[in-house]
C-alpha cells in the first residue's frame, strides 16, 4: 500500500540518543504565527529617533536593513564590551555547565534547545567569539565561533524576543551570569537596526509623547480617575476627589498605566485611592509622570533613562518630598537597579518617612521611592487600618511573586503579610515555584502582545501548572500579584490552563476588606459583584 | 490469556514505551529533560504527559468508557496545541501509544482479536481531535477577549456605547 503507517507519518519521532545536527546548522529559523511579535512601525521608531525607522514585517524576506548593518552590529558589540564590564565577563566566562538550561520557563514549556538560557546566550557569544577573540578568529567553528549573517541575525531576533528577562536562570548560574542582561544587550543591538517589535516600540513612542504607554492624555487620565471615584462612591458611599498635579503635595504617586485602563488593574487603582483617602495622605497623581512601567527598558538603556526622567523631573516640578510607587514589575527593576547609576542618589527629595506611622524607610534612603506594599504593610503593622476580612471570604488566594520585585529586589514578605491580614484563605504554591524561584507569567519584558498568545501560553505553563496544583488541592480561585504585566497576562493564562482562577492586585484585596470611616454598608466588591453573604440583596 | 490480563501484566512496559515514544516527538536535545517525569513543578510537561499516559493505559485496561479518556487526553493535547507541532503531530501521539500496545501484544494475541482491539484505540484520535480544536479555538477566543477587555471598559466609561442596566429583581 502506498499509504504510510500513522506512526511513520508523525515524521518527527526521533529515538536517537545524540542530536543529529549541531545547533549552528539548524538555520534559518521558521517564523510561525503565534510565536513571534509583529515588527515595529516606522512612525513609532521615528518619533523617538530610533535608527532605521521604517515599517518592518518579520515574515518578509527583506527586513529593509541598512547596507552596512553587519558593521553596525559589530561596532555596537564593541562599544558595549568596552562600556559594560559585566557584558564582557558574561561573554567570556560561561563554561556551559548547563545549570541554567532547564530553568527557563520557555525551555520548560517548549523543549526548544535554543530556549535554554545557555544556548540563547551562545547565539550571541558565537558571534562575539568570531570577531572579538583570538581563538574564534583562528579556529572558527571549532572554537564555537560563527559568522554574523542575515540568518544568524534573524535567529538572534527570534530568540531574544523569546526571553522575558525574568532572571530565573541567573539564580542557578554558579558564575552569576545574568542571562537577562545578555538579552538586554542583544535587544539593544537589534534596536540599532530598527529591529524592534510593534508591542514595545508603540508604547515607547506613546510614553515619550504623553507620559504613559497607552497614550492617555491629561484630560483623559483625570476623567478616568473621576469615573473610578464615581464607582467608589457607589460601592462605599464615600466621595473621593483625586488630587492631580498638586504642587507641594508631600508624596508623588506613580503606577503603571495598565492600572488606569485595563481590567483587573483598574480595581487596584481604585484601591490605591481608597487607601490614601482613608489615611488622609497628602499625595498627588501626575498626568505627566503617568506611567510607572518603562518599555524603553526593552529597547536601550538610553531610552529607559529618557522615559524614566519624567518621574524624576515631575517630582522636582511638583516639589514633593518623596515618591510611592504602585504595583508594577520592571518599573521597580529600573528604580532599584538602574536609577542610581543614571542619576546618582536623588538629592532634591527627602528620605521617605511615613507621615502616618513615622516609619523611616531606610531601604529607600537613596532612591526616595517606597513600594506600595512596603507602605501598606507598615500601616497594617501599626494597626492604622481596620479590616473586615470576611468580605474576601469568597476568595481562596495564592500569591504569584513577580520576577522583578522578587528576584530583582527581594520583596517577598510584605505582600504575603498584607494578604494574610485582609484574607482568611491564603495558600502558597510549591516552594520551587515561588519567591526567588518564581516562574514568569510568560509575558514580561514586552512579550504580552496578543499575536504571541501561543508563546505566552507555553511560556506561562510552569506558572500555571503550580497554580493548578493549589487550585485542585485547596480550591484556590484568586491569583494575587503585584505587577501590572501579571494582571494583563495571567487572566488568559488562567483561562487556558486553570479555568476558575481569577487574577487581582494585592491593593484590590486591601480595599475590599478595609473598613473606611463613614462608609455605608457595603454589599459589593470593587468589581461590583455581591460580597459574600450579600448575594440576595 | 485475555487481552485485559495481558495488558495488566505488561502495563509497566506499555506505559514506559508510550511515554518514551511521545517524548521522542520533542527536539532531540530536550528529550532527556522531559523524561524526568517525577519533577511535577520543574518539569510540568514530562510530568503531565507521563501521568496522563498512565491514566490512558489504566483506562484501557479497566475497559472504562470513552468519556473517562477525555481528561487525560486533554492534559496532553492542550500542551501540544501550543507547541511547535502541526495539528496532526499534536494528536498523533495516540498512534504511538497504539504502536506500544501492538508491540507488546502482537505475539500473544490472535490477529483478529488484536485488530478489533487496536481499532477501538483509534477512537481516541477522534476524541483528541475534538480536544485539539477546542483549545485552538480557545487561543483565538483569548486573543479576542483580551482585545475586548482592553477596550470595552473605555467605550462604556466614555458613554460611547450605552448598555441596558440590570434590573433589580422584584421580590414579593
Amino acid at each position: 500500500m502506498g499509504l504510510p503507517r500513522p506512526d511513520e507519518l508523525i515524521s518527527n519521532v526521533n529515538l536517537k540518543k545524540m542530536p543529529s545536527k549541531w545547533w549552528m546548522d539548524t538555520l534559518p529559523v521558521e517564523f510561525k504565527p503565534g510565536y513571534y511579535c509583529y515588527g515595529a512601525k516606522g512612525k513609532n521608531l521615528d518619533y523617538v529617533g530610533f535608527p532605521n525607522a521604517r515599517d518592518f514585517h518579520v515574515t518578509e524576506e527583506d527586513w529593509k536593513l541598512p547596507e552596512d548593518w553587519k558593521n553596525i552590529v559589530l561596532e555596537g558589540i564593541k562599544q558595549r564590551l568596552e562600556r559594560f564590564r559585566s557584558f564582557h565577563v558574561f561573554m567570556d566566562i560561561c563554561v556551559r555547565c548547563g545549570a541554567c538550561s532547564d530553568k527557563c520557563h520557555f525551555f520548560i514549556g517548549t523543549g526548544d534547545p535554543k530556549n535554554m538560557p545557555v544556548l540563547r546566550a551562545e547565539l550571541l557569544r558565537s558571534v562575539y567569539r568570531k570577531y572579538f577573540t583570538a581563538g574564534g578568529k583562528l579556529f572558527g567553528r571549532k572554537a564555537g565561533a560563527r559568522d554574523l549573517d542575515i540568518d544568524v541575525l534573524k535567529e538572534l531576533w527570534y530568540y531574544f524576543y523569546q526571553c522575558t528577562e525574568c532572571r530565573r536562570c541567573s539564580l542557578f548560574c554558579p558564575y552569576g551570569i545574568d542571562t537577562a542582561e545578555i538579552t538586554i544587550i542583544g535587544r539593544e543591538l537589534l534596536n540599532l537596526l530598527g529591529l524592534n517589535t510593534d508591542w514595545i516600540s508603540g508604547p515607547v513612542a506613546n510614553c515619550y509623547r504623553t507620559g504613559n504607554h497607552l497614550g492617555i492624555e491629561p484630560h483623559t487620565m483625570k476623567s478616568t480617575l473621576e469615573f473610578m471615584c464615581n464607582d467608589i462612591e457607589e460601592i462605599t458611599g464615600i466621595k473621593i476627589d483625586p488630587p492631580i498635579n498638586k504642587k507641594g503635595a508631600e508624596i508623588l504617586f506613580v503606577t503603571p498605566s495598565g492600572d488606569l485602563f485595563a481590567d483587573p488593574g483598574i480595581y487596584n487603582a481604585m484601591g490605591y485611592m481608597m487607601l490614601f483617602h482613608e489615611i488622609g495622605l497628602d499625595y498627588t497623581w501626575s498626568t505627566f509622570a503617568s506611567e510607572g512601567g518603562n518599555f524603553g527598558f526593552f529597547t536601550s538603556l538610553e531610552m529607559a533613562k529618557r522615559l524614566h526622567t519624567k518621574i524624576y523631573e515631575e517630582a522636582k516640578r511638583l516639589k514633593v518630598k518623596w515618591i510611592i510607587g504602585g504595583e508594577c514589575g520592571h518599573m521597580w527593576r529600573v528604580w532599584h537597579q538602574f536609577h542610581n547609576t543614571w542619576y546618582g542618589p536623588v538629592d532634591f527629595l527627602e528620605e521617605p518617612v511615613s507621615p502616618i506611622t513615622g516609619t523611616k524607610f531606610e531601604n529607600a534612603k537613596s532612591n526616595k521611592i517606597v513600594h506600595i506594599s512596603e507602605f501598606t504593610a507598615d500601616l497594617i503593622r501599626h494597626g492604622v487600618l481596620k479590616f473586615d476580612k470576611s468580605r474576601n471570604d469568597n476568595l481562596i488566594v495564592t500569591f504569584h511573586d513577580s520576577c522583578n520585585t522578587s528576584r530583582g529586589m527581594g520583596i517577598f514578605e510584605e505582600p504575603r503579610y498584607i494578604i494574610r491580614n485582609v484574607c482568611n484563605h491564603f495558600y502558597e504554591m510549591p516552594d520551587e515555584t515561588i519567591r526567588e524561584q518564581t516562574f514568569c507569567c510568560g509575558g514580561g519584558s514586552g512579550l504580552n502582545a496578543g499575536e504571541i498568545m501561543e508563546l505566552r501560553m507555553r511560556g506561562g505553563f510552569p506558572r500555571a501548572n503550580a497554580v493548578k496544583y493549589v487550585h485542585e488541592k485547596f480550591g484556590v480561585n484568586m491569583l494575587a500579584n503585584i505587577c501590572a504585566i501579571d494582571r494583563a497576562t495571567l487572566p488568559p493564562l488562567m483561562d487556558y490552563w486553570v479555568p476558575g482562577v481569577r487574577v487581582s492586585g494585592v491593593t484590590e484585596l486591601v480595599a475590599n476588606a478595609m473598613i473606611m470611616k463613614g462608609e455605608k454598608e457595603r454589599t459589593m466588591n470593587l468589581r461590583m459583584e455581591p460580597l459574600p453573604g450579600k448575594e440576595e440583596q | 490469556m485475555s487481552i485485559r490480563d495481558l495488558l495488566s501484566k505488561k502495563r509497566k512496559e506499555i506505559v514506559s514505551k508510550s511515554f518514551e515514544l511521545t517524548i521522542a516527538t520533542y527536539p532531540e536535545e530536550s528529550q532527556s529533560f522531559f523524561k524526568e517525569s517525577a519533577k511535577q513543578f520543574t518539569n510540568p510537561i514530562g510530568y503531565n504527559i507521563y501521568q496522563s499516559i498512565e491514566k490512558i493505559i489504566d483506562n484501557i485496561i479497566k475497559e472504562e468508557p470513552i468519556e473517562s479518556f477525555i481528561s487525560p487526553l486533554e492534559e496532553i493535547v492542550r500542551i501540544r496545541a501550543v507547541q511547535d507541532f502541526t495539528p496532526s503531530q499534536a494528536i498523533g501521539f495516540i498512534f504511538l501509544i497504539k504502536k506500544a500496545l501492538q508491540d507488546e501484544l502482537e505475539k500473544e494475541v490472535e490477529p483478529l482479536q488484536l485488530l478489533d482491539f487496536l481499532t477501538r484505540v483509534d477512537s481516541l484520535v477522534l476524541v483528541a481531535f475534538d480536544i485539539f480544536m477546542k483549545y485552538r479555538e480557545k487561543i483565538y477566543d483569548l486573543k479576542s477577549k483580551e482585545l475586548i477587555d482592553r477596550t470595552w471598559w473605555i467605550l462604556k466609561k466614555w458613554n460611547i456605547i450605552s448598555e441596558i442596566q440590570d434590573k433589580p429583581l422584584e421580590t414579593n
